[in-house]
């Protein structure tokens, strides 16, 4: 019996010594490639079937360029092509003797490679991204497809700003390696293709890779959220944010939005106005600038009823969202307009009577003219209520097959979307909205992708404890940042000092570990989030609670015996008025009570809830200090948001019906000037000087402290491909382009 | 003539055991019932009466369990038979009626419905044979109208009208025995004699010995053949009518006899005789005699013993050191 | 009986009323405006507030909107929801079936749980079993429905995987003929049913066993023994039906309560019925949606209290109305 039993132990040994074997080559560890380099995964495949090796000297060097004969030999090796040493070779260039004679023509026999119109091959050159995308479409067996798309197209479709770089015959190989099912070719920073330079080894890794492991086919990707859209007209008639993933998978959007660094990119246009393409013209008048921006629309795109999109839809949903009787919720921007032309079917010209930064808004959404006309016409104050939204016609990648409402939506692939065919087939949206349900349904298994859940922190590490191998808990920061709004006309808080000794009392670091478990960053000032934004242009307080100290003594607040401070007998305590609904603000809260204590500054707090608190309390001026999230702005706001916050006229009062945002009543007129200065131009070399002013000016008199910068919580299958949740994607869907393995 | 015994209860016990200790309600009651005979049970309240009657069907409920005795019924001991066949005896053989017909009725069933299932329990009928009984013995205790009675609720009887549901109720399977626990005591006294007269009548006609259970001395002169007197748990008197009220000889019966106010008092202005003291708590009973603490003619040895039920005279028994020797001459001490 | 019943609907009328109105002024104490959008939005403008206000009738004074809101909910219109633009008598019809059978499960659980072990508890009083019973009973009286929901959804759904975790119906379902499509709600109805129903199950038990408890204490019920009637009918056709009486009117009188627990079974469960249907209209000031939401609630609360009126005339034959 011992013998049988050290016998098998000796075998477990020795198969557990040959498993671990293989596993070392692959963890090859690239002293150059970081663990969370965005091609690792696919690199380490690739090196591990010896399709790509490494430099002698142990590095990748991903950067560097591939030539031509080294890319196929990569993608002879990867197909599991047999070398082809024919007597005669193919190319004139490429003889015999070569090393990779062998390679360059097994590609050529099996139709991968066919060289240069001259009948060269080019071995040492250089392999260009769009040289890629065609051999790679060869390679997949698309090429009748992508050559009458050449002749068909009159730009690739691609979904970046530098289409109209590609040589006219890679259009139709550009277009597909884009497409959803086969995604073969990666974006350059800045949302580009980079069409005529030089792959690098990481990205032909990345393409070889793709080209080998295609997206695989999903039938069904589920995934989970909280909130469940009123109906589906987008962020159009009802609360704002609610609802984008679901809006988002049947209207796509005129843009996208791209992150690191956030960059704008066309889908259904052509490309991005901007001043630079000419497409965005400021004129000044009399002081006042004026735009006038081109929007061209792509040909052949229709609606899910297979009705084509034309400018007349643009302009049609401009109509729809400026009319007095349209509960519309946001159409600032789009009342800045005050004409429109149309040309033809697919060119759009808005003509606006005032500056604004994203004038881009106005596209966000158009409406089928051919269905809704005759509605709107016929009664605009009823539109909202048509049972139409409940699902309405759309032009994104999916249609809405079913909505169990409160329970799912349930979405199939649109056989109209522009871009091609989604990779998954249907999408089944589950409305959770209590938090600890999804959290079960996560430990269940019962989804692949969670977001927008309201899971705290604990929660989420939890999940990443119990579930690490199985689910990935991707921290995606928000645009929401929690800040302690002040009443500075409240007597205590109007001095200055006060308010900057509690900023320099408050550790925004404990404030993260304790009540966030360290997850959140910390937030500066209202304009922290913006690309201009550098910690020398502002006033930074640092945690300082001995320079706090000197400006509350300065300020004629005196130590008494009790540890706290006095004025004429009046005991400094400041009261927060916090909503119970968020119960991480009472943590906060109490963080704060026992740091401030060592300045001797005390914490009441009264709870009111968010509804009241926002509608009579807080617009009112009822409070003296309280604690909530501002957000969900776009990163190319640099203005507007400061005005509507900080401005003198924002104050609310009774004239303007307490409907305004500055809450902490707060006025300064240099802030005013420069701030509406910068406001009221899109053009870069008025605005940031201007702007810089306005951020010196408010974080030097502070009418809001920032803590710190929520981060959302979402949740991904580790068998869920191709989705990087991004905190201002809501125009456009990642969904079309995500599988499962 | 001596007619058949059908009831002899020996010594039968009935104790309560509660949290507080127990408590004795029944301690020695001994019967003796012939057919047709009419037995008066008296007693003050508190004295076991009720308890005994209950005894004998064994309807005593919890924390209350028989202690001793026997009560053989035809020639049986209850005491010793199953469940089972108690139930066959129960509402057939043997039948009760008691205090408070609001009560004792289900309120949420018809009148006929409840005389009727009595009849359907014990006998081999269907359903309109026994309903046609039924109105036959609503009729019969006198209840006006009987077939729109039957489907009354007894919410809607005056008390009389229920008090005779209710003998109906015990006599539709003509039962030997009867057992009347202060059937009357509830009711008007108008209705009072109605109803006793309703009930010497049916005992006549259906020849069943009735157990008449009675605080009432009163009632027990118009209703019984014997008389049983019980203090504490225990008999202390057993005679004729005629002897228990021409010749009382325990002090207790005395003390009861005096204390009815009756014409003859007023007449011969003779004062009340109220029984001094009260009913000891049930776990407080006095040593020796139980009713000794209230007795005039108490003596040593009545504090000491429990005097045994001796037969003074033929038929006429008694639980007494010192019984009264010549009720007339008895002055108050 | 039939008096009674017409002059009971008649006081329903002026009831509604004033039920309508008081709901009408409360839910307009949580803020009448769309003031709060600023918070989520710092761009709304002052003037789109303002058009937004005159759009949805929200400008008007107090009592003008409470009988603009009159008139029309008597006349079957009861508006439209500002949430989600629909009607709001669509909304709460289609939502009504969930949150019905919801409830209705949930009373049958009670209901088949509570009554036989209260009557067991009662007949077998401190028994082992009638411990158990009781320390279960307040057990179940403590617990709160949304962690007891949640520890059978992990149990049920997330170790044992049995039953699914929220929802109303599976995939692909809503083709199947309405046989199938039942027996699929039943899989998802089960844990919510418990969870809201366990409340009942403890209140109920305690209830039947004390109620049958003094029943058996009755003098008919000595009675009906003393008849020589079977112990089975003693208990099941004399005493039950007494004891049962109060029973039925808890019972009536709890299914309102059971309406406010399906609320929080509802969002635990991620169903969507009248319940959560109420409170996200009352979170969102959602005015229209709110008060038929409510107004249907009433008209539960006030059918039920006069089915319970109704149901003790008709079961205890001393209190029957002229």
């Amino acid at each position: 019996m011992k013998k049988v039993l050290a016998l098998t132990l000796a075998v477990m040994m020795v198969l557990v010594f040959f498993a671990v074997r293989p596993a070392l080559t692959t963890a090859a560890g690239f002293p150059d490639i970081p663990t969370d380099y965005w091609a690792k995964e696919h690199i380490d495949y690739l090196v591990a079937q010896e399709v790509i090796v490494g430099f002698p000297d142990g590095t990748f060097k991903p950067e560097d360029p591939v030539t031509r004969e080294q890319f196929a030999k990569m993608i002879v090796v990867a197909k599991d092509l047999s070398l082809y040493s024919p007597s005669t070779p193919t190319f004139p260039d490429v003889s015999k003797s070569r090393w990779s004679y062998g390679y360059v023509e097994a590609a050529a026999k099996a139709g991968y490679i066919l060289g240069y119109p001259d009948g060269t091959f080019g071995p040492t050159r250089n392999i260009t991204r769009q040289e890629l995308a065609v051999l790679g479409i060869r390679v997949i067996g698309k090429e009748s497809e992508s050559l009458s798309l050449n002749a068909t197209l009159e730009q690739p479709i691609a979904m970046a700003n530098d289409e109209q770089k590609v040589a006219k015959w890679a259009y139709g190989a550009v277009t597909l390696a884009y497409q959803p099912t086969i995604q073969m070719l990666n974006y350059r920073k800045g949302r580009l293709i980079a069409p005529i330079k030089s792959a690098t080894r990481a990205e032909c890794a990345n393409s070889v890779y793709m080209l080998i492991v295609p997206p695989k086919d999903t039938p069904v990707l589920t995934f989970a959220e909280s909130q469940e859209p009123g109906d589906l007209a987008g962020q159009e008639f009802a609360n704002f944010a609610v609802g984008v993933d679901s809006t988002a998978l049947i209207f796509d959007g005129a843009i996208g939005l791209d992150e690191n660094p956030a960059v704008l990119y066309p889908s259904m246009i052509r490309e991005v106005p901007s001043q630079e393409n000419g497409l965005w013209v400021v004129n000044e008048v009399d002081g006042v600038e004026t735009m006038k921006v081109t929007f061209r629309l792509r040909k052949g795109l229709k609606w899910a009823d297979g009705h084509p999109i034309t400018s007349a839809d643009a302009k049609f949903g401009w109509e729809v969202r400026t009319h007095p009787d349209v509960p519309i919720t946001y159409n600032v921007v789009d009342l800045k307009v005050e004409k429109i032309e149309t040309p033809d079917d697919y060119t759009i010209t808005y003509y606006f009577k005032e500056a604004d930064l994203e004038p881009y808004y106005v596209m966000t959404l158009m409406y089928p003219e051919h269905i809704l006309r005759e509605r709107f016409e016929q009664n605009p104050g009823a539109l909202a209520n048509d049972p139409y939204w409940d699902n309405p016609v759309g032009h994104g990648p999916y249609v809405l097959t079913k909505w169990m409402k409160g329970e799912r939506l349930e979405f199939e692939a649109n056989p109209n979307w522009y871009y091609g065919e989604p990779v998954s087939k249907k999408i089944i949206q589950y409305v959770i909205p209590n938090t600890n349900t999804i959290m079960a349904n996560l430990l269940a298994k019962s989804v692949d992708i969670a977001v927008n859940t309201g899971s705290s922190a604990a929660q989420a590490s939890m999940i990443k404890e119990k579930m690490g191998d199985s689910i990935h808990v991707e921290y995606v920061p928000s645009t929401y940042r929690e800040q302690i709004t002040w009443n500075t006309q409240d007597p205590v808080l109007s001095d200055l000092r006060v308010r900057k000794a509690l900023a320099y009392a408050t550790d925004r670091d404990e404030i993260s570990k304790v009540v966030y478990l360290g997850t959140f960053t910390p937030a500066y000032d209202w304009f922290d989030n913006l690309a201009v934004w550098n910690p020398s242009l502002v006033t930074m307080y640092p945690y300082n609670p001995d320079r706090a100290n000197e400006l509350l003594d300065e300020a004629g607040w005196v130590l008494g015996t009790d540890g706290y401070r006095y004025k004429n007998g009046e005991k400094l305590v400041i009261e927060f008025t916090i909503s119970p609904e968020k119960p991480a603000r009472a943590q906060t809260a109490e963080v704060l009570t026992k740091q401030w204590k060592k300045i001797g500054v005390g914490i009441t707090t009264k709870s009111i809830s968010w509804g009241v608190a926002m509608t009579e309390t807080v617009p009112m001026g009822n409070f003296q200090a309280t604690v909530f999230a501002w957000g969900g702005g776009s990163p190319f706001d640099l203005t507007s948001g400061a005005i509507q916050i900080y401005h003198t006229s924002e104050i609310p009062t009774a004239e303007n019906d307490y409907n305004t945002g500055n809450y902490s009543r707060w006025s300064n007129s240099e802030y005013d000037a420069a701030i509406s200065a910068a406001n009221s131009t899109v053009q870069m070399s008025k605005l940031i000087p201007n702007l810089k002013i306005a951020m010196k000016v408010w974080t030097d008199q502070l009418p809001a402290l920032f803590l710190v910068t929520w981060v959302d919580h979402t949740y991904i299958s580790t068998s869920v491909k191709s989705y990087k949740p991004f905190p201002y994607k809501t125009w456009t869907s990642d969904f079309p382009f995500v599988y499962k393995e | 003539m001596k007619k058949e015994l059908l009831l002899e209860i020996k010594d039968l016990k009935t104790y309560f055991y509660t949290d507080t200790g127990i408590v004795k309600a029944v301690d020695g009651i001994n019967l003796k019932l012939h057919k047709s005979e009419v037995l008066g049970l008296v007693g003050e309240s508190g004295c076991g009466k009720s308890v005994a009657s209950l005894s004998i069907l064994r309807l005593v409920d919890q924390p209350g369990k028989n202690a001793g005795g026997e009560v053989i019924f035809k020639g049986e001991d209850l005491l010793k038979k199953s469940e089972e066949e108690m139930r066959k005896i129960r509402g057939s053989e043997i039948a009760m009626i008691f205090q408070e017909p609001m009560t004792a009725l289900n309120p949420v069933y018809t009148i006929g419905n409840q005389v009727m299932e009595a009849i359907l329990i014990h006998q081999d009928v269907n359903e309109e044979e026994a309903k046609k009984k039924t109105v036959k013995m609503l009729e019969l205790v006198g209840i006006p109208d009987p077939e729109k009675r039957f489907n009354e609720y007894p919410h809607e009887m005056s008390g009389g009208m229920r008090q005779r549901a209710m003998i109906a109720m015990a006599l539709s399977c003509n039962p030997d025995l009867l057992i009347s626990d202060e059937a009357t005591t509830a009711l008007d006294v108008t209705i009072q004699a109605q109803i006793l007269e309703l009930m010497k009548d049916l005992q006549k006609k259906i020849e069943a010995a009735i157990l008449f259970i009675t605080h009432d001395l009163a009632l027990v002169a118009e209703m019984a053949d014997t008389v049983a007197v019980a203090y504490m748990g225990k008999i202390v008197e057993y005679s004729s009518v005629k002897n228990i009220f021409k010749d009382p000889r325990h002090p207790y019966t005395y003390g009861l006899l005096k204390s009815i106010p009756s014409l003859i008092t007023k007449k011969t202005k003779q004062p009340l005789l109220a029984i001094e003291g009260m009913i000891p708590s049930p776990h407080n009973m006095p040593k020796g005699c139980y009713f000794h603490p209230r007795c005039p003619f108490a003596t040593d040895i009545c504090r000491k013993q429990m005097p045994e039920l001796k037969e003074i005279k033929p038929g006429h028994l008694v639980r007494c050191f010192n019984p009264i020797e010549n009720a007339k001459e008895v002055s108050k001490k | 009986m039939r008096t009674y019943i017409t002059r009971r609907m008649l006081q329903l009328i002026p009831l509604m009323l004033i039920i309508s109105f008081f709901i009408f002024m409360v839910l307009s104490l949580t803020g009448n405006s769309l003031r709060s959008l600023v918070a989520g939005n710092p761009r709304i403008t002052p003037e789109i507030i303002k058009k937004l206000e005159r759009i949805y009738g929200m400008d008007k004074p107090l009592l003008a909107r409470y009988f603009y809101w009159l008139k029309a909910f008597v006349m079957g219109q009861w508006g439209y929801s500002r949430e989600y633009h629909d009607p709001v008598i669509q909304l709460i019809k289609s939502r009504l079936p969930v949150t019905l059978s919801l409830m209705g499960l949930s009373f049958l659980l009670s209901l088949i749980v509570s009554i036989p072990v209260g009557i067991y508890s009662a007949l077998k009083q401190y028994s082992f079993l009638d411990y158990v019973a009781t320390a279960l009973a307040f057990f179940g009286m403590a617990m709160p429905i949304f962690w007891f929901g949640l520890m059978l959804m992990l149990l049920f759904g997330v170790k044992l995987g049995w039953l699914p975790i929220g929802g109303y119906s599976s995939v692909g379902m809503d083709t199947a003929n309405f046989f199938m499509r039942s027996l699929d709600h039943l899989k998802y109805l089960i844990l919510p049913a418990i969870a809201l129903g366990l409340q009942g199950m403890a209140s109920w038990t305690r209830y039947t066993r004390s109620s049958m408890l003094e029943v058996l204490r009755q003098d008919y019920v000595r009675t009906a023994r003393a008849k020589g009637l079977p112990e089975r009918t003693v208990i099941y056709k004399h005493a039950l039906r007494n004891a049962l009486i109060p029973v039925i009117t808890l019972l009536m009188l709890s299914i309102p309560m059971l309406f406010g627990g399906a609320v929080l079974t509802e969002t635990v469960f991620s169903m969507f019925g009248v319940g959560r249907l109420l409170y996200t209209a009352i979170i969102n000031s959602d005015t229209f949606l709110a008060m038929g939401t409510l107004m249907v609630l009433a008209i539960l609360v006030v059918i039920c209290n006069f089915g319970a009126d109704l149901l003790y005339a008709i079961a205890d034959p001393r209190i029957r109305y002229s």
